[in-house]
């Protein structure tokens, strides 16, 4: 075989398996799509509650815990995302997976969340998505699609969280293609 | 016999290191991150504990004629 | 010599804490700051305060940097010897007295020593530079090290090795000083393991290469009816150990036990037990007792009294810590975290305050109480 041959071949072989580990993840987050829209959770009245309730609007769905330091230092930021977005058709769903309930709703009380707060336990849906690492967020187009997983709390990881809400808003705000 | 008494010792805790560093490798149990909050309780893991142990063990470095027996990291909750 | 490689330390800390600082990073950042008060008095009637600083930042992009101060404090109370007697006291942190004429041995003594540390970590990858000074010994150190988590972070390897370098200059009796030198290879390797959601698991090793003067310049000996100055071996080799469990119980409770062997080529070896209790009482209070038992066989030319000098080849020691005994140390711990004192404060997130109180014993008849304080505060 040619240099040049072996060359294109391994190029293609990149391209294929790229192409397979994009699908992987694509079948994951659909499949996360489907196990968030049919799990119901508790909210601060203990009323049960589910992300259907937010269908037709853009949510992200943010994992975290009262013992996990990052995550309380996130959700301020995502307090005032919140603000921002609810007259534009996004919000943020904080959901905790503390053990006890009242360990969320001491810090949500302290911190003066405004973001709608649910409590799920560790062995809701933090079990059923198998999360990595905490704190965890999920994107979700307004047909319910995850589009995004983010996992961590980084510079970076916000700033590609933010600028996904804002392309999906954006594409709201343009309406169906003639 | 004193010093197969510390030889023995000395043999025990070898094992003892490799055996547990080998079940460590194992993976024999693998806890999820969601399930940590126990192990990030300040009652398991906490920062000023480890460096008042740091500082401790330099005056009784002072005081007893050996060192060591601090350090390491990890053990606890699965935040990033 | 001495002044330029202090500035070259302080320059270096300054450089760590003023990179950790640069601008451009994002607002999420942890800071901590923590002050400390140790006081140790001893039944010799030595006392040291100790008061350190230990500050650390991390940023988001995954790099801390962090910074320690520590100010020791010696006092030694006066004492009726002659001067170049064995009854000169060592102080704690190595402050020892050189006696230099009577009228000195009828006063106190009182000894400084200072240290700066300062380190840097970025994603697990660690260095730090340290120096520490008294009016006749200068400390420095360079340390690394590597931290890294496996198996969706339930087990952690982490390694560390440092060079030290000390520069020992006793004071004479005319006043005029003498240079030593010793110097510390130090090699570390843990092993971190979660077992269960409630417990974990914790083994390590090091290793310790030390070479140069060892012996105490100030201190002589009683040998066969005559006074020697003290010397030990000029290289020693010392190894240990341990083994962590620590295990979160019902109740808001937690148990940790420890265990570590340590042995060296003078033929010390020691075993130390230790245990604390944790104990949250509410949610901003939690107590922890805690004792600890350590034993030790002496080194091999060691003896209560020299006046039989076979089979040591020169050697000999004042030194009680190259004896063999036993010692206890058993006391309570207080953590409060008072978050209605500085709740108003935006930018205080966190604080912590701290007391101990112990007490320690040995079978030498030495006994020793200890308090510390502390306040830590995360802005």
């Amino acid at each position: 075989m040619s240099r040049r041959n072996l060359t294109t071949n391994l190029l293609v072989a990149a391209v294929i398996v790229a192409a397979g580990a994009g699908g992987a993840v694509a079948d994951e987050l659909a499949a996360a799509g489907s196990i968030l829209s049919n799990h119901q959770m508790e909210d601060m009245d203990g009323q049960a509650v589910s992300l259907e309730e937010f269908r037709g609007e853009v949510v992200v769905v943010n994992f975290w815990a009262s013992w996990c330091a990052p995550c309380l230092r996130e959700l301020p930021v995502l307090d005032g995302w919140d603000a921002d977005w609810r007259p534009k058709g996004a919000r943020v769903v904080a959901v905790s997976i503390d053990n006890k309930a009242r360990n969320a709703w001491a810090f949500a009380d302290k911190a003066e969340l405004g973001l709608t707060v649910w409590v799920d336990g560790p062995q809701g849906l933090a079990e059923k998505l198998d999360l990595k690492a905490v704190p965890t967020s999920y994107v979700i187009d307004r047909d319910g699609r995850v589009v995004l997983r983010i996992v961590g709390s980084s510079e970076q990881d916000l700033e590609k969280m933010h600028r996904t809400v804002q392309v999906l808003l954006a594409d709201q705000q343009k309406g169906p293609e003639a | 016999m004193k010093a197969n008494l510390k030889n023995s010792v000395r043999i025990i805790l070898l094992a003892a290191v490799l055996l547990t560093v080998g079940a460590a490798f194992s993976g024999c149990s693998t806890v999820k991150p969601y399930q940590k909050e126990h192990l990030a309780d300040h009652l398991m893991t906490n920062p000023n504990e480890d460096n008042m142990a740091m500082h401790e063990m330099k005056w009784l470095e002072a005081r007893e004629g050996s060192t060591g027996g601090v350090g390491g990291a990890g053990g606890g909750c699965a935040c990033k | 010599m001495r002044r330029d490689t202090a500035l070259l330390g302080v320059v270096m800390t300054c450089s760590v804490l003023l990179a950790g600082s640069a601008p451009g990073y994002a607002a999420i950042q942890d800071k901590t700051a923590t002050y400390a008060l140790n006081m140790f008095s001893d039944v010799d009637g030595v006392s040291v305060y100790t008061q350190y600083i230990d500050y650390s930042m991390k940023t988001t992009n995954q790099v801390t940097t962090s910074f320690q101060w520590v100010h020791d404090k010696v006092v030694i109370p006066a004492i009726d010897a002659a001067p170049g007697t064995p009854e000169a006291i060592d102080g704690i942190t190595s402050a020892s007295r050189p006696i230099i004429d009577n009228q000195d041995a009828f006063e106190d003594f009182v000894k400084i020593r200072n240290s700066l540390q300062g380190g840097v970590n970025y994603r697990g990858a660690s260095a730090s530079y340290y120096i520490s000074s008294e009016n006749d010994y200068l400390a420095q150190m360079l340390s690394g090290g590597y931290s890294r988590a496996f198996l969706n972070e339930n087990f952690n390897l982490s390694g560390g090795a440092s060079y030290s370098w000390d520069n020992i200059t006793p004071i004479q009796a005319d006043g005029s000083t003498v240079s030593a030198f010793r110097n510390t290879m130090h090699w570390n390797l843990v092993a971190t393991q979660i077992m269960t959601p409630t417990s974990v698991l914790r083994v390590g090793l090091a290793y310790n290469q030390v070479n140069g003067q060892q012996h105490d310049p100030y201190r002589s000996v009683y040998v066969d009816g005559g006074i020697e100055p003290e010397l030990h071996p000029d290289r020693r080799s010392r190894r240990d150990v341990f083994l962590k469990v620590s295990k979160y119980l019902g109740n808001e409770s937690s148990l940790k036990a420890d265990f570590r062997y340590y042995e060296d080529d003078w033929d010390i070896s020691s075993q130390t037990f230790g245990i604390k209790l944790n104990q949250r009482i509410s949610r901003a209070v939690t107590f922890r007792y805690r004792y600890r038992y350590y034993t030790q066989i002496p080194a091999w030319f060691y003896r209560d009294d020299y006046q039989n000098t076979t089979n040591v080849d020169g050697y000999q020691t004042g030194d009680y810590r190259l004896g063999g005994y036993g010692a206890h140390l058993f006391g309570g711990h207080l953590t409060w975290h008072p978050e209605s004192l500085f709740g108003g404060i935006d930018w205080v997130k966190h604080t912590e305050l701290n007391f101990t109180l112990e007490r320690y014993f040995n079978s030498n008849n030495f006994t020793a109480n200890i308090i510390e304080t502390s306040l830590s505060v995360s802005f």
